[in-house]
């Protein structure tokens, strides 16, 4: 297992412009950029093409990197960005969506259809969020992010922060009270 | 208004829990494999095009720095070529109009001023025979310059200064001003405001 000292040389030298370097850290990160992306865009595919861009862009920006974050909530930082930015999404949401609940069933193995079930639910309430509520709710909740740092990572307050993930809750509580009362509520 | 049930009832920890119950549909599994390499092999293209397209720009600039330094050098030489010529016969004229003017008063000549197109003959009252050549002495100051040709030990007026040329024991030409002393020998040692050129005048054609 890789440790901070080798991250710190693959920076070093991905930052010289020597993408061989860069490598153990795509290979470190990938899986959570790409979850990150999911979560965003709630397409596989998008999640697939963003991973890959967000590691393009992370290398081109690597020079602007300051060492006072971690480079994990620096990659944060450009991956929900990205996402936000990627204008084709909507376009392409709209016919993967369509096919979403096909797609999960199909990639999702090792788990009962409630599982898959549960899964939909979730990353449509999700997808039926405000971007900006789903990209605060994602960086905190699932990525582990303080409010402070998902602000630096959203380019906003930290209250702006707080009150989007206030919001978020409040809408995600309407939309997820069934599979709660499924999963929490049973005698 | 009261707020619906699941507002009050969904604490934020089973909230947590049920969006982390939300599973991510895995990739193809070379997904993994495939992506670290593919990002690789496309930064080193484009690395490798942006490294294409720095040549051509900097070849560019290094052309188009070689062909202005080549136009400059050819505008020097041109100006040098056609301005040789013309000094070289305005001289000669000046040269061969001294000698006439000095068969005409001879021994009384002490210099011709030539002035853009304005020619002035200095006499003296009485014949005096040169103990050395004519020289030559270009004076260029604030205003428009002058040309001088005269003899060892005569003054001339430059600018509300006057000036005494002199010839130098080792062939050099001396022009003394009221606070300066120039001499051929050291050509690049100008007084303030003030270019001298000075030679034998046999010297200068």
């Amino acid at each position: 297992m890789a440790d901070a000292g080798d991250e710190a040389e693959w920076i070093c030298g991905s930052r010289a412009g020597d993408p061989a370097a860069f490598e153990p850290l795509v290979r470190r990160y990938q899986r959570m950029i790409f979850v990150l992306a999911y979560r965003m865009t709630g397409a596989p595919e998008s999640a697939e093409d963003l991973t890959q861009e967000v590691f393009m862009r992370a290398f081109q920006e690597l020079p602007h990197y300051r060492e006072e974050a971690k480079f994990a909530t620096w990659l944060h930082q450009i991956a929900i960005n990205h996402c936000l930015n990627f204008k084709k999404r909507a376009a392409r949401q709209a016919g993967l969506i369509a096919g979403w609940t096909e797609e999960q069933t199909r990639r999702v193995s090792g788990h009962g259809t409630g599982d898959v079930d549960l899964a939909a639910s979730v990353q449509e309430a999700l997808l039926a969020l405000d971007e900006r509520q789903r990209a605060a709710v994602i960086l905190t909740v699932y990525d582990g992010l303080s409010h402070a740092e998902a602000a630096r990572a959203l380019r906003c307050s930290e209250a702006t922060v707080s009150w989007r993930v206030f919001m978020a809750r409040r809408k995600l509580r309407r939309l997820l009270a069934p599979q709660w009362r499924n999963r929490f509520s049973k005698p | 208004m009261a707020e619906p049930f699941f507002q009050t009832v969904i604490p934020d920890d089973q909230l947590n829990s049920l969006l982390r119950q939300g599973r991510v549909p895995e990739p193809p599994p070379e997904f993994w494999d495939e992506l670290p390499s593919r990002v690789v092999h496309r930064l080193g293209q484009e690395t490798q095009l942006a490294a294409r397209e720095q040549w051509p720009a900097a070849l560019r600039w290094g052309f188009g720095l070689a062909a202005a330094c080549a136009v400059v050098a050819l505008l020097f030489l041109w100006a040098a070529q056609s301005s040789k010529p013309r000094e070289t016969a305005e001289l000669a004229a000046s040269q061969k109009m001294f000698r006439e003017i000095q068969e005409v008063f001879p021994d009384r000549l002490r210099g011709i001023v030539i002035e853009g197109q304005k020619i002035t003959v200095l006499l003296a009252e009485e014949p005096r025979r040169a103990a050395a050549g004519p020289l030559l002495v270009e004076l260029c100051g604030r205003g428009p310059c002058q040309r001088v040709i005269t003899f060892s030990g005569e003054t001339v007026a430059f600018e509300g200064d006057r000036l005494e040329v002199l010839a130098g024991a080792r062939g050099e030409v001396l022009v003394v001003g009221p606070r300066f002393v120039w001499s051929s020998a050291t050509p690049r040692k100008h007084p303030a405001d003030l270019v001298i050129r000075a030679q034998a005048l046999e010297e200068s054609l």
